[in-house]
């Protein structure tokens, strides 16, 4: 049960969401699926005075541009799925979704762009964004800005979106048709969070010779961090050079991220394990 | 209607200086409000449900708002009454507690060190009780054994979750008198509690137990809320209800423990000596009856093992963590794992077989009933027997070789192998957890029956079960008998539910009442078909005589005959047909022999659990691949519900041993406050359970019944145990502490490679 009043908002535009939001002056919660915000609201983790739905914002869908694909900010993980663009074109994402746990309700209310904005290490989406190099585009009463996945990402619950902000869609950058991924995610039973995840992007020739490789880890530093994988460029994905990356995702996890789950130490050097499954799933 | 919130203490331990709930008041939609001071004038402490001076223990007056002191983060220190939910937890922000924190001891054995702080000022130490079962010389027998191993066996801090939280509803009627509706398990032994903390005549009260979403232990009384609700609908001048939040069932935990131990044990694998120092982290003492778990993890030592010498200590030792409940398996968890470990321990400090050294310890089927060392007399049993289905079952052998060649392709498969006793339907001299209970079976004209009973469900089919053993006796359609549980208005005196009691106490009941019902229908059938009482037969709704079925008369007739042509037919039995028993189990002896033992449980049902898991040993994550049960109730009811009650507590036995963990942070504020942070296993997270029943009937008990629903918790957690022990053998890894997850299990791996591994 919710025990503090709020004044319930919800905006037909982003025009009219981020209007809320400026007069709001920081007394507002915006909420999307609403799968993070209704539990911290029920525990009086959160008291805003007013809550902002986005959910008539016309926010959800996914379409193809120029760019790539674009995602809408409120596109839940079932939208995902049943996207065929997504399939098509960002079959990552396509994974990453399958794995969201709480069964149809949570894949059906919770949303990417809550995920990303939410920044909680124990997420899916973050490392998978990063690994796609994906842009987030936030809007406010002034105007927008695009901003890269790898830097939106700025700590545990900690992003660049700031006061009055909000994010409105995610651009997948069009992959190359040579491209393969791979997901890897630990989590200690059904309903446990995840603990780290790795999503891998990975440019093959003809001969199985790595022509770019994009390699990404979340849940284990505060932050999802991208794994140096210059060395695979050039040469085919071996178990050795996969457990030289695993050693190179290990040493990067320098800041790891503790909850009651698992504390650093445990994130750290699971950190090497799920980088190397998720470069070698890519592989094969 | 007006509901409930409780304020709670967000420390872990504090004196209360002052509260002002005068904000609290004059907030929306508030009709009262509560603090300790105000609650002590309006009732008394919460009866114990055990109370720990009856052993000659320490105790506490118990309040259900916190007085001066607070000694876990989220005991009640105020309430507040509101028009709507929301209301009431809304204006709980309202009230302003001033608190002086003091330091908080969490660690059992650092409450127990001279310097630590007192959880009760008035105590001179934070022990609660100690209790030592001793028989037979334990050091010279250590002395004696060719092998000792010293070593420990921890348990962590767990909990029982039903799906349904606790709820209390408390109506006020004019007359003065009560009506209390609860999520509870006990009903009459919570009218007699309640009257005493309220003052007011057991008479005047009416408890009602409806349909509950699971009890598990947990719904046992002696919580603050449900005095709380009753005070609070007084003071509101209308019914109150309180339904928990899942925060708040998060805060009661149990079974938290250690046991530093040695075992001595021959060449040939005969375990011979036992010493065992068991200090079990009982947090907050409460008037539930958690903290009684403590005797049983020392009592059931050393399970049907054979041990000549044991020599095994409790101290149950209060502090600033969370209060316990019971969690289902009463505390003998906490001595089916640690036993089970030493077992695998020794096995495999010998080389020796698992199951081979089970056999060898195991008391043998011949040799039953049969004393243990703390004095329990152990019914029946055919362990051996069980374990030979284990083995084929399981395919042991076959699953042997597969680890050995997974092995070599550095794969961690473990086979675990755990064998359980589980002691049943208790019955405790000097307190309400009563051995023996009642039933009332009437038979109306139409021969409909309605069966009464002093037990209650908590879902597991106990009611089901009892008509089933009503419909069997009267011989008469099982749609023809309504069963009325949890009223303590309708039904005759009872304990309600726990201790795999209900069958046992309750069925056996249900026989007798039936039985002189049926003797009733028998002897107007015999009048009315002109044969002999002794011949007439009941069955499919029909008195017939024996060997001459077309003499036969509906039951329903007889019934009619009885109750309106009593003055018409001479020699037609009384009406009503109608009868209320009590069933007392053999078996219990309260009088202490002359080692002042006594025996509190009539029947012990046992299982052997074999299950395989593999461990990934880079995260520490493991996979249960094969979960194989034999399991021994004696007589079964109902095979259905006996499977459905197996597959539940192994399930939560495994949960309890591998991701469920109450953590606390370093102030004593609980960590674990959802299902997110405390992981129950899901259906996905099991494999399908291949369960073997075996019958042993209890020659104590009316039907050869033994308890079921317990069993099962305790061996799950075992058995998950040993499978990882045995997958990390190679690694050199001997797990020593609970739960075996993912992180701790990686620790383990890190220190044995660390070591040097070698097995
Ligand atoms: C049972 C259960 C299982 C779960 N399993 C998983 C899992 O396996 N993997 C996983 O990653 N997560 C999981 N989650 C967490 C969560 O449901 C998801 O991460 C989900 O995607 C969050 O999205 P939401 O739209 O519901 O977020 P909300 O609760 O609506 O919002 C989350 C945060 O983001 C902010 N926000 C949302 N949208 C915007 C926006 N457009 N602009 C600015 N700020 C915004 C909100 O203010 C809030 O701070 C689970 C949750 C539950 C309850």
């Amino acid at each position: 049960m919710i025990g503090q009043r709020f004044e319930y908002h919800a905006p037909a535009s982003v025009e009219e969401a981020v209007g809320l939001l400026a007069a709001a002056n920081g007394d507002a919660n915006v909420i999307a699926g609403g799968t993070w915000v209704v539990p911290e609201l029920t525990h009086g983790i959160r008291t805003p005075a007013h809550i902002i739905d986005l959910r008539h914002a016309e926010l959800s869908g996914v379409s193809a541009s120029d760019a790539g694909i674009t995602i809408g900010a409120t596109t839940t993980y079932s939208a995902l799925l049943d996207s065929p663009l997504v399939g098509e074109w960002a079959a990552l994402l396509h994974t990453m979704a399958l794995g969201v746990t709480g069964g149809a309700q949570v894949r059906n209310q919770g949303t990417i762009g809550g995920s990303a904005c939410y920044a909680t290490p124990s997420s899916d989406a973050p490392a998978a964004l990063v690994a796609l190099d994906a842009s987030l585009t936030l809007a406010e009463a002034g105007g927008t800005r695009d901003v890269r996945a790898e830097t939106f990402f700025e700590g545990a619950f900690r992003s660049a979106l700031k006061q009055g902000e909000l994010l409105t869609e995610i651009v997948v950058p069009e992959p190359p048709s040579n491209v393969q991924f791979g997901y890897d995610k630990l989590k200690f039973c059904e309903s446990s969070w995840p603990i780290a995840t790795a999503a891998c992007v990975l440019g093959l020739d003809g001969d199985g010779v790595v022509e770019f490789a994009r390699l990404a880890v979340g849940g284990a530093n505060t932050k999802p961090y991208v794994v140096d994988t210059s060395l695979l460029v050039g040469t085919p994905v071996t178990r050795d050079l996969a457990d030289e990356v695993a050693e190179r995702a290990r040493e990067a996890a320098d800041d790891p991220y503790t909850d009651v789950l698992a504390d650093g130490a445990y994130r750290q050097q699971v950190s090497g394990v799920v980088a190397k499954r998720a470069l070698l799933d890519a592989a094969t | 209607m007006a509901y409930a919130a409780v304020l709670r203490s967000p420390h872990a331990h504090a004196r209360i200086k002052w509260i002002d709930t005068e904000n609290a008041a004059k907030a929306p939609g508030v009709i009262a409000t509560l603090t300790g001071e105000e609650a002590r004038e309006l009732a008394g402490p919460i009866p114990f449900f055990i109370d720990p001076a009856v052993f000659g223990g320490k105790t506490t007056e118990v309040r259900c708002l916190a007085v001066d002191k607070v000694v876990m983060a989220g005991q009640p220190v105020a309430a507040v009454v509101a028009e709507s939910v929301n209301d009431a937890e809304a204006a709980l922000a309202a009230i302003t507690v001033d608190y002086e924190v003091l330091s908080p001891v969490l660690d059992a054995d650092q409450a127990m060190s001279e310097d630590a702080p007192r959880v009760y000022d008035d105590w001179d130490d934070n022990v609660v009780i100690t209790i030592p079962f001793v028989e037979g010389d334990v050091e010279a027998a250590l002395d004696a054994a060719d092998h000792v191993i010293e070593d420990e066996v921890s348990i962590h801090r767990l909990s029982t979750q039903p799906i349904e939280p606790r709820g209390n509803m408390a109506v006020w009627e004019q007359d003065g008198s009560l009506t209390f509706y609860g999520s509870i398990q006990n009903p009459h032994p919570l009218r007699l509690h309640l009257s005493q903390s309220l003052g007011i005549p057991e008479r005047s009260i009416r408890v009602i137990a409806p349909n509950v979403g699971g009890g598990l232990g947990l719904k046992m009384h002696g919580h603050p809320e449900e005095t709380l609700v009753c005070v609070l609908a007084k003071l509101a001048g209308r019914p109150v209800k309180w339904h928990e939040d899942r925060r708040e069932t998060l805060l009661i935990g149990g079974i938290e423990q250690r046991h530093r131990f040695k075992i001595g044990f021959m060449n040939d694998g005969t375990i011979v000596a036992l010493q065992n120092r068991i200090i079990t982290n009982i947090g907050m003492l409460g008037a539930s009856p958690g903290w009684g778990m403590s005797f049983l993890s020392a009592l059931s030592f050393p399970l049907g093992y054979k041990i000549a010498a044991t020599d095994v200590q409790v101290q149950a030792v209060t502090t600033n963590k969370g209060i316990w409940n019971a969690t289902r398996g009463y505390g003998k968890q906490g001595t089916n794992v640690p036993m089970e470990r030493m077992v695998d321990m020794a096995a495999r400090h010998l080389g020796m077989d698992r199951i081979e050294i089970r056999r060898q310890n195991l008391i043998e089927a011949h040799e039953f009933p049969f004393t243990t060392n703390s004095g329990l007399h152990i019914d029946s049993g055919d362990y051996h027997g069980a374990l030979d289905k284990l083995v084929e079952l399981i395919d042991y052998e076959e699953l042997k070789a597969e680890q050995e060649r997974l092995r070599q392709e550095g794969r961690y498969l473990g086979i675990g192998i755990a064998y359980e006793l589980t002691p049943e339907a208790a019955d405790i001299p000097g307190t309400i957890v009563g051995g023996f209970d009642s039933c009332q079976v009437k038979m109306g004209p139409s021969g409909n029956v309605t069966v009464l009973t002093g037990v209650t469900s908590p879902g597991s089919g106990n009611d089901t079960g009892i008509v089933q053993i009503v419909a069997d006796e009267l011989g008469v359609p099982i749609d023809s008998i309504g069963i009325v549980q949890g009223d303590t208005e309708a039904c005759p005196y009872g304990f309600g539910n726990y201790s795999g009691r209900s069958i046992v106490s309750g069925g056996n009941s249900a026989v007798l009442a039936a039985r002189d019902v049926a003797d009733k229908v028998q002897a107007g059938a015999a009048l009315l078909l002109e044969a002999a009482q002794d011949d007439i037969e009941l069955a499919n709704g029909l008195a017939s005589v024996k060997g001459a079925p077309e003499q036969a008369i509906p039951i329903a007739k007889v019934a009619e005959t009885i109750y309106t042509l009593n003055f018409a037919i001479p020699g037609i039995p009384e009406p009503p047909l109608e009868s209320t028993r009590v069933y007392k189990p053999d078996n219990i002896r309260h009088t202490p022999d002359e080692k002042g033992r006594i025996q509190p449980y009539p029947t012990y049902s046992f299982a052997v659990h074999g299950a395989v898991v593999e461990v990934d040993v880079e995260t520490g994550r493991i996979e249960i691949t094969r979960i194989g049960i034999v399991h021994d109730c004696g007589t079964m009811i109902n095979p259905a519900f006996i499977e459905g009650q197996m597959a539940g507590a192994v399930v939560m036995g495994m949960g309890n041993a591998w991701t469920e963990e109450l953590k606390y942070d370093e102030d004593g504020i609980p960590l674990s406050t959802r299902f997110k942070t405390y992981l129950m296993p899901r259906a996905g997270d099991v494999p399908e359970i291949e369960l073997v029943h075996q019958v042993t009937p209890s020659p104590f008990t009316l039907l050869g019944t033994k308890g079921a629903g317990e069993a099962g918790v305790g061996g799950g957690m075992s058995v998950l145990t040993n499978a990882v022990d045995d997958a990390l053998a190679p690694l050199g890894v001997t797990v020593t502490e609970l739960p075996v997850s993912p992180p701790n299990v990686l620790a383990a791996i890190n220190r044995a490679r660390a070591n040097g591994g070698a097995a």
